[in-house]
This record gives structure tokens, sequence and C-alpha cells, in this order.
């Protein structure tokens, strides 16, 4: 039996002598739907909420860590953990702002301080060094120190910048390793884990040739490694194990036609055929749809890789309509997982939910909001395949967004509607007009009345002028906000993107040392919790 | 033998019929049917109320999965390709040799269902099943309808060529008394007409979810900003 069951059942015994209803801290979401309806419940909920946390097995989590899983929610900040978790109570038919994320029950949190060594907001490139690597770096590093210029071409420069990474470490030491993301396998997060590179957008050898040019290195330099190359070259220890993502042209060469959608060739201009080399390594497997990942015997098969897509994996919300059908990333968590566990020594696993991220930065709540339930989901998965006593897994965001929970809904009021005012009533702004609850500071939808969507309108794309700044709100009465192609307004407008935020987000950790995260931690203290634990 | 006087009756034939066009019967507009290849030229005319007028030429290259559209003077295209149930979108800007692409969902998100045969035919199938058919007939040897009607506060004055599938004049007047023109200036088989699309195959193409992770591309900063190549989503004009 899992360890944590064992304590969720002296909690719930614990709890029921207290007479109060089941406590957030470590009961999982399903059984916390009561909500207090009294003050006298209030109080013996808060009260019970704290003797939970008492039980928690601090002997336990002194141990050291036989495997480490750090799942990273892309752009997760709290306010978008805060949003989700009423979402997903809200589609559960319970009671939204009572109920809690898988991960929201661990048994300890921190915050992470995410500004890089040149960045007071960051990019995803050195927040993820910083996690997987433990140092702050600069802009678009991919696990390169801050002493490095992006676009740096030099293999030789770049190797003596580079930092070794918890997956290296791992491996050098014989433990499994893999990497799972949403996006793209050959993206920031992912790649800092077996990569080094001074720009993240070199994911194939094509990228960097283009910013090359006809720039002649120095005599002593060869040119580096394209990302995609290194994950395949990746030779320390025995190489990494998994890798289920997004990414497939990056792969494979500009001659060859994408299986999926044959109308896209490949990227690569250097002839290689990554996908190729990969299947011909011993026992290994390449699959790119989800009929050909489910076939795979994770006994059998010692190594996979799994490029679902020829960019990011679809949206959760968008899963569904895929032409070849693609896994969830609760199913390549499970796979892996699955793969990483034969390995007496014990394995390392990144899993990214690199979506919510996307969803953020295009304004529009609800992807961002569902991608988060579908990571949630990959955590509980995880906990479940696991041991407490064992298994350290962390879970946190590389930096957060600018979207907010705004107004004073009433509880209970949908959170991707408007905010209401009580009694049907809808809470209006200084000109009269209602509004939604979660908003952004920035973003594409702007204040313009959504005018730039008009834009792609079949026929008034080639008939409408500029249209013009009305310097007004839209009137939402009569639009249903609640549809997932809704995008919330933003104050300021941008015509491409919103962009990340500069606040904490939080840490939430489980497992063998896991106290070890606590108070404000700079984000780059990640790694060294996990090394910690693993006595690396 | 003979067939250099069956052509010769044919010529005459058509001179017969293009003398009195409206002895023909005119093809219904099937809009669900896949349109024919095509390449045109067009010509957008924004006038408004004050006066004020732009002008836009553009191209617009039809094949069966793949139709792009190119205006030379703001160096900008767009590239719509179907792959099955998927549909990309690139939007173009030629002069720094990069593209964005968008995927069916990010289209969604952005509220534009891109819709294959209106995107084709440069007709909406719901707007003109709500106008009215006032007339139809030949000109210049084509079989063309048009159609007239309000929708919203919006006019409209449509008339199509019937054979190729291709709008030759489409008036939009709105209620601020600007009126908004598209017109058909030339149109080739596919293959003959004297340009083709910028070629783009070897572009630096960003995915439209990277855009926001791309804070310091300089690129990605003038599209943020509205600037360069025109807007994000920019105008054929
Ligand atoms: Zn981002």
């Amino acid at each position: 039996m899992k360890s944590h069951s064992r304590i969720s059942l002296v909690v719930a015994a614990s709890l029921t002598v207290l007479g109060g209803a089941s406590a957030p801290a470590l009961a999982d979401n399903a059984s916390a739907a009561s909500v207090p309806t009294s003050g006298a419940e209030w109080f013996r909920a808060g009260r019970s909420a704290v003797e939970a946390n008492k039980l928690v097995n601090r002997e336990l989590n002194t141990r050291r860590a036989k495997n480490v899983i750090l799942f990273v929610g892309d752009g997760m900040g709290v306010s978008t953990v805060t949003a989700a978790r009423i979402l997903d109570g809200q589609q559960r038919g319970v009671d939204g702002e009572w109920n809690r994320l898988s991960f929201e029950n661990f048994s300890d949190l921190a915050l992470s301080v995410t500004a890089s060594a040149n960045q007071q907001t960051s990019d995803s490139a050195p927040t993820a060094t910083a996690m997987v690597a433990g140092i702050k770096t600069n802009d678009g590093a991919i696990s390169v120190d801050q002493s490095i210029t992006r676009g740096e071409f030099c293999a030789e420069v770049t190797r003596a910048k580079k930092v070794k990474t918890i997956m290296e470490r791992a491996e050098a030491r014989g433990m499994s390793t893999g990497v799972v993301s949403t996006a793209r396998i050959t993206h920031a997060t992912p790649a800092v884990n077996y990569a080094h590179i001074s720009n993240r957008d070199w994911e194939a050898d094509s990228s960097i040739d283009r910013d090359l040019g006809a720039t002649v290195l120095p005599s002593g330099c060869t040119k580096v490694k394209d990302i995609a190359a290194q994950l395949v070259d990746f030779s320390v220890g025995n190489g990494l194990e998994v890798a289920l993502g997004g990414g497939r042209p990056y792969f494979e060469p500009n001659t060859k036609a994408d299986p999926e959608y044959p109308t896209r060739m490949g990227r690569r201009t250097d002839g290689r055929d990554l996908t190729a080399e990969w299947a011909a390594k011993p026992r290994a497997a390449y699959v790119w749809n989800k009929a050909q990942f489910d076939a795979v015997d994770p006994r059998r098969t010692k190594r996979l890789l799994g490029l679902f897509e020829p960019s990011h994996v679809k949206y959760e919300a968008d899963r569904a309509n895929d032409t070849a059908g693609e896994p969830s990333v609760a199913d390549m968590t499970r796979k892996a997982i699955e793969m990483l566990q034969n390995n007496p020594k014990g394995f390392y696993l990144m899993v990214e939910g690199g979506r919510i991220d996307h969803a953020h930065h295009a304004g529009n709540a609800y992807r961002a909001l569902t991608d988060t339930i579908a990571l949630a989901e990959a955590v509980k998965v995880a906990r479940e395949m696991t041991d407490d006593k064992d298994t350290l897994i962390i879970v946190t965001a590389d930096h957060s967004h600018t979207m907010s929970i705004a107004g004073y809904p009433s509880r209970g009021n949908p959170i991707l509607g408007k905010t209401d005012a009580g009694l049907d009533l809808l809470a209006k702004d200084s000109l009269g007009l209602p509004y939604t609850t979660l908003g952004y500071l920035n973003g594409p939808a702007g204040w313009t009345g959504n005018g730039s969507r008009r834009e792609f309108d079949p026929v008034t794309e080639f008939v409408t002028a500029e249209i013009p700044f009305s310097g007004e709100r839209p009137d939402l009465t009569d639009v249903d906000t609640t549809n997932p192609n809704y995008l919330q307004e933003s104050a300021i407008p941008t015509a491409g993107a919103e962009t990340h935020a500069g606040e904490e987000v939080a840490i939430y950790a489980n497992g063998p040392r896991s106290y070890l995260v606590r108070g404000t931690l700079e984000q780059n203290a990640i790694y060294h919790v996990m090394a910690n634990a693993l006595g690396l | 033998m003979h067939s250099p006087m069956r052509n010769a009756a044919m010529s005459l034939l058509l001179l017969v019929l293009v003398g009195c066009g409206d002895q023909r019967p005119v093809p219904p507009l099937e809009l669900a049917q896949s349109p024919p290849p095509v390449v045109a030229e067009f010509r957008t005319t924004v006038e408004s109320a004050q006066g004020g007028k732009t002008l836009s030429q553009w191209r617009f290259w039809r094949s069966h999965d793949r139709i792009e559209r190119e205006n030379p003077a703001a160096q900008t295209g767009d590239l719509w390709v179907r792959d099955d149930r998927t549909l990309f979108h690139t939007r173009l800007y030629h002069a720094d040799r990069r593209g964005i692409e968008y995927r069916s969902e990010d289209l969604q998100i952005l509220n534009a269902s891109p819709d294959w045969t209106a995107l084709s035919t440069l007709l909406d199938p719901r707007l003109i099943g709500a106008l009215r058919e006032r007339e139809h007939g030949w000109r210049d040897g084509y079989p063309y309808r048009r159609y007239t009607g309000e929708v919203g506060d919006v006019a409209w004055d449509i008339t199509v060529r019937t054979d190729s599938m291709l709008p030759t004049r489409i008036e939009r007047r709105g209620a601020d008394r600007q009126v908004e023109t598209v017109e058909l200036l030339r149109s080739f088989e596919f293959g003959e007409s004297p340009w083709q699309p910028t070629a783009s195959a070897d572009y630096a193409i960003l995915d439209y979810a990277d855009l926001g992770d791309h804070e310091r591309d300089p690129f990605v900063m003038r599209v943020q900003a509205g600037e360069g190549g025109g807007h994000l989503h920019g105008h054929a004009h």
C-alpha cells in the first residue's frame, strides 16, 4: 500500500474524532467536497487542517529520495492555480473555492523568486535552467551560465560555459531519466535537461545556419549542435530513456514529409533523420501517434521517443480533434514512469505542462486553466504510481502571467463568467458595463472592442479598413464569456501576445526532503532540493 | 481535315452566343463545390465619409489544398494550407523573410474559425445566403450572378463569376457611410499568370504560440507594437 494512502486514512480517522469537515491540507480534492455552512463548522475545519499537518510524517521526509519527479506548469502562476481549482470544482459540480488540485495537498510549500540573472520578469530558458542546473542565468540561455553571449555559435565556448544538470548527474549515477512535455520537446523548459546552448531558438540545425548566415567561425571553433541533435546524441550515463512531446520536424530532414500532415516537411538541413537514429538504438522505439504510443510495452522498451505534433502538442481542450490522436499529459506521465521504474537505481523525470503559457499569451484563460487541470491530473497519476517514502515530487511554475481574479464575485459565480453583484445582478464598471472576473493586464484582446478579431473574417478580411480604436470597453451583456474561445479583455493592448509576469510562483513538494521547500526561495534552490534529496 | 472547320463553326457559335449572352443559361453559384484552381489580382478601395481613400492591390493563388495571397506593395502575404482536418495559416512578412504560423485551434481562439469555402472563393456562403439575387447573365463572355441586400447595418452588393467562383466586385457600405470595394482586375488559369508567389519555403516560421516567448526578437517586437509589415492580422490594403 502506498504510504500517502495510509496517512490519508489516519487523517480521515482523526477528523472523524474531531468531527470536522475534510481537511484541505492532506485530503485529496475528491473528499474535500463539503463546504462548512456555519461559523462552528468553519472553525472546526480550520482546526482540522492544522491537526492534519501535525500528522505529517517528518521522519519519512528526512530519508533520501530514490526518485525525483519535477512538474513544471509553464506560466502557472498562483492566480492560475486558484482559477483552475475553481473551474475544476465547478466542472465537477462541487464547490470550486473549496476544491483543491491534486498537488495543492502536498505537505510542503514555498515561494519561488523567478527573476533571472538579467531579467526582472523572465522567459522560460533561464528559469528552467535555474530549476535543473542550480544557477541563475540570462534570457534565452539553455543550461549555460550568464557569462555567455546569447547567440554564441562556438561549440567550444559553449562547452566552457555549460552547467551540469540534474539529469546529467542522475545519468552519471546510473539512474534512468526522462522528459515529458506538451510543448515541443526541444522547447526551453524540457531542453535545459539535456542540452547546452546559448540560444533557446536553435531547436534545429537550420535555425542556427539561418542566424549564422555568412559569419565565418573563428579558428578553433566548431558550430554548436542544435537542441534536437543534442537530445538524440545525449550520452551521459547511458543516455536519457524517455522523451515525449511535440516537435517532429526539428528531428527530420527537410526532404521528408511529416507522417501526420504530409504537406509539411522536416526542418533539418544536415540530412540527419534523428527519429530513425533514435529508433536504431537497442530496444528503442519512436512513436508519433496515440495508437503507436499505447502499443509500447514499457517492460520491453528501453528507450522511447514520442513526437506527437509538428510543433507543440495540442491543448487539452483540442486534443480530441487531433488527426492522428495524441496521449494526454497524464498518459505520457504514466508511460514514462512505467518505463523509468524498471531501473532499481531510481529515476529523474521532468514533466512540463507547456501550453498553460501559450494559452495565457493568447489571452485565452479557458485553455490555460484546462491545461492546468490536465497537469494536476498527471501529478495525481504520478503520486498514485509512486511511494511517498522514496519519491520526491515537486510541482512549480517557471514564471507567472498577468491574469488576475478581480471584482467581488459571489462564491460559486462561474469563474469564466461575468462578475456578479449578488441578487442576479451584474457588477458594472464606471461606464455602466459588465466585466469578467478573469482579465489580463496586457494582451491581444485589448480594450479595443476585440477589433483585431474581425480582421480574420474571410469576407471582411479583404474589405474592412483599419478598425479604429473605439476607446471604449465592449459591452459584454450578451457575450458568453464562458465560451472556450473567449479572449479575456486586457488593460493594455498588444498586437501579438500577452506577457509573463514577475511575481513569485509557488513550489509544492511532497516526499523525501520536501521540508527543504519552505520560505521564499530563489528559483535555483529547486535544483539544490532535488540534488540533496537524491544525494547527488 | 475537318477539325479546322469544326473550330471555325465553334467560333461562330461562340460569337453568336456572346452576342446574345442572356439566351444561355447561367450556371448556378455552387459554393459547396470545389472551386477550380485560379490566379487573380484584386484591388481594394476604402472610401470614408470624409472623402479619404485608400487603395491596395493584391494577388491571389488558389489550388485544391493551398491558397496564397500577397500584397506586393506591403511585402506581406498569407498562406493557407489544408491538411486533412487541420488548417495551417501562415502570415508572411517578405521583407523580414519571416512568418507566423497559426493552427486551427489558434484561429479558433482568435475567433476566426476559417471556412475553406470562404477563403478559397472570397465569399462567405452565409452572407450570400442572406442576400437576394438581383440579376444574372453574361458579361465579357463570363457568367455572373449579382447579390444585394442588407445584413445588420451593412449594405452589400456582390457580383460573382460563377465559372471561376470568384467575386468580380464586392461593395460594402457601412452605417458610417464608409464604402469598401473589392474589384477583380484580372484572372488567369493556374500556372498561366505572369507572377508567382514570393518563395517562402526557407523563411524562419514562428509558431503563433511562441510569439510571447520572443520578447527580445526585433521582428516580434515590431509585430507586438503593430509596426513593420503591417498588423499581425493585417489587411490586404
Ligand atoms: Zn511564455
